[in-house]
């Protein structure tokens, strides 16, 4: 909360109002994407990518902002308070060039995250203030022949006098050739699975007694600097371990879900740049005697898009929350928000593709840039943990989560009432209520059962039936009734069919993909539910009066196309926004 | 289905806890009982990381005790395992009264 005086009065700014502010003020910084005299301008990054150059000025430029310092906690002198607030201000970046944002420092976070986690106050210490003053560290995580099979990862620490002995070679390391350090996963003990692999942070003395392989070129952001690194008897010390020895497998399983929840959220903003695009394209091209943007099809199409990019907007910014709000269910919210959340926004790259026409597929020219987009879109997917890790992570917790969601459904079938799990609800849900501080120890390598999203979608959808329902209202308790139906017999078909079958077969995979999808849906439908009449949230009507919301549902549901009015309002929406220079994403942010 | 991963050993001695957790395996595996040997390692059983979060899941929930999820990894064989269960249930019945 924070009330400050303006013109002798006291105004009252929310914490999403603070949020926004601060994204404003980045904005402002980095200009206009559409300038070549901008910090990051489509030109330039455009030109970087061709070159495959590393943009040093602009690593420069935004460490001179601060940006790094969101990557620390506050308690470490950091500005890392809350993750949707990283979030929205990452995707400044991410809107303008994912191969800045991914290149600039995405890597350190992840580097760090066990060390926020797990390390000592020593450690924790010294590495912030390394990241603080703008140093960079990498991940050294991988290896070729594991992917991310990582249980199976042969990079070996042997135990000796002074510390540890290092040996082995791990491989796409983010920025190594700018890294003053690294966060290490090795093998400690050839014993006990699960237990015999530990993380460690090296310093740069220690990754140059390593030899570094050459730089991996790729497809897309192309202005990442990807390599490898190979250790032969590089001494560590006993301070470089994080957290305990053997832990390294359950320290990575814990606080990479923060990773994993943020970084799908930040993309998001991709997917807008590539709609700003494609109208900007369906603006100006005459077809048929009208701009392409009047041809009903056209507009279907951008509505889905829109539609598409809203709801990831939805899921990504409730599971950055609940992060905050029940830290102790981000294994689940995490799997879920990086398989669906990369898989929607590729569906939105696709489909404006296909708005620009050949347009798309041009290196050159004013939609030369997309093309690039595209492929540093795909990297979202496959970068920290695939759609097939991210399922097989939510297989591995649906037994569980059915029982106790079926436990759920019958105790909510009467009139029960749990106030305490609303509450938790509002606090995740309501975009302008404040966060509590994140429990970095609260992590958990599952979520034991327990899902506040779906296991209490009964509750809420009472509250509303039994509101005063209009036409659009009641087209929602009818979505919700199929969402609740969809999450019974899913629940059903768990229990009864697939417990005691091969836990790799597709149809475990396929019950994961539904319950991502009904986890989806109804975070949609609590934004919208907790917000709707929220003053201090600056919504389009169309938002609050529930007409974008059936929208979603029936997209993610699969229950029909947009129908006519719908996708007439939305794009005109659309069109609004792209006039006013506004991002289509539920913090109407301004361009500079 | 769910019943069988609900029911609870038949009690809390160390040979009927050894014998479910040895059905608990080989139903999940789609083996006979009798391929499952209590003391052979849980990794030269093939479990993997999801299979070992899984079980521990389903032993929290059977015995309706809190267990760690890296269970698996601290015992890493059906008798340990099983050992470390009676005295962790044994122990939560004494404090719940």
């Amino acid at each position: 909360m924070n009330v400050t005086e303006k013109n002798s009065a006291l105004v009252f700014i929310s914490p999403w109002g603070q949020k926004r502010e601060v994204v404003n003020r980045f904005e402002d910084y980095l200009g206009s994407p559409n300038h070549i005299d901008s910090l990051i301008s489509f030109e330039k990054s455009l030109d970087l990518d061709e070159q495959q150059c590393i943009p040093e000025h602009e690593y420069a430029a935004l460490n001179k902002w601060g940006l790094c310092r969101y990557f620390v906690p506050e308690r470490l002198d950091g500005n890392l308070r809350d993750f949707d607030e990283m979030v929205m201000l990452f995707r400044s970046i991410f809107r303008r060039d994912p191969a800045i944002a991914v290149g600039y420092g995405l890597s350190s976070f992840m580097a760090c995250l066990p060390i926020w986690c797990s390390g000592s106050n020593v450690l924790q210490q010294r590495v912030a203030r390394i990241i603080n003053q703008g140093g960079v560290i990498s991940v050294a995580f991988h290896e070729k022949d594991h992917g991310n099979d990582v249980l199976r990862n042969e990079f070996t620490a042997v135990p000796v006098e002074s510390g540890f002995s290092l040996s082995g070679e791990k491989w796409l390391i983010n920025n190594l050739s700018r890294a003053v350090g690294a966060t290490v996963f090795a093998k400690t003990d050839d014993r006990i699975q699960g237990k015999n692999y530990s993380m460690f942070f090296l310093e740069k003395s220690n990754l140059d007694d390593g030899a570094h392989v050459d730089r991996i070129k790729t497809v897309g952001v192309r202005a990442c600097h990807l390599s490898g690194w190979a250790a032969k008897n590089v001494d560590v010390s006993n301070d470089s371990l994080i957290g305990e020895l053997g832990q390294g497998f359950e320290i990575s399983g814990k606080a990479f879900q923060i990773s994993r929840t943020v970084l799908p959220g930040m993309t998001v903003a991709i997917a807008d740049t590539a709609l700003r695009m494609a109208v900007d394209f369906l603006e100006s091209r005459k077809l048929y005697g009208d701009q392409a943007i009047a041809l009903p099809l056209v507009q279907r199409d951008v509505a889905n898009v829109f539609v598409d990019l809203i709801s990831a907007d939805c899921l990504t910014l409730a599971t950055a929350r609940l992060a905050q709000v029940a830290p102790q269910e981000l294994s689940l919210a995490s799997a879920i928000t990086k398989y669906w959340v990369p898989t929607t926004i590729g569906r939105c790259m696709d489909a404006t593709s296909v708005l620009l026409g050949a347009r798309h597929y041009l290196r050159k020219g004013k939609y030369g840039y997309f093309q690039k987009l595209m492929r540093d879109a795909s990297v979202v997917s496959i970068v920290h943990a695939s759609p097939g890790v991210c399922l097989g992570l939510i297989v591995q917790q649906l037994r569980q989560l059915s029982m106790y969601g079926q436990e759920k459904q019958a105790q909510y079938a009467g009139e029960d009432v749990d106030i305490a799990q609303e509450s938790k609800l509002q606090s995740i849900f309501c975009l302008s209520d404040p966060l509590p501080a994140f429990d970095y120890e609260a992590l958990s390598l599952n979520n034991r059962g327990r899902d506040i999203i779906l296991q209490s979608f009964a509750l809420v959808d009472r509250r509303l039936a039994q509101e005063e329902l209009n036409q659009t209202t009641t087209e929602i308790c009818e979505l919700n009734k199929q969402i609740s139906n969809a999450y019974d017999d899913l629940l059903a078909d768990i229990s009864e069919k697939l417990i005691g079958t091969d836990m790799r077969s597709p149809q475990w995979f396929d019950a994961a993909k539904r319950y991502s999808e009904l986890y989806a849906a109804a975070c949609c439908f609590y934004t919208w539910y907790y917000n709707r009449a929220n003053g201090q949230i600056e919504f389009d009507a169309a938002f609050r009066s529930g007409e974008w919301l059936a929208g979603m549902l029936n997209t993610i549901l699969q229950t029909g196309p947009i129908e006519r009015d719908e996708y007439e309002n939305i794009t005109a929406y659309v069109r609004r926004c792209y006039q006013d220079n506004k991002t289509f994403l539920l913090m109407p942010i301004r361009y500079s | 289905m769910r019943q069988a991963i609900k029911s609870a050993p038949d009690n809390f001695s160390l040979d009927a806890m050894i014998k479910w957790i040895c059905q608990k395996i080989a139903s999940e595996r789609l083996v006979p009982i009798d391929d499952i040997d209590p003391d052979a390692s849980f990794v030269g059983m093939g479990l993997d990381s999801m299979s070992a979060v899984t079980l521990s899941g389903d032993l929290e929930m059977a015995l309706n005790v809190r267990l760690p999820p890296t269970l698996i990894w601290d015992h890493p064989n059906i008798s340990a395992l099983a050992r470390y269960l009676v005295g962790t249930v044994r122990q939560s019945e004494t404090v719940n009264g």
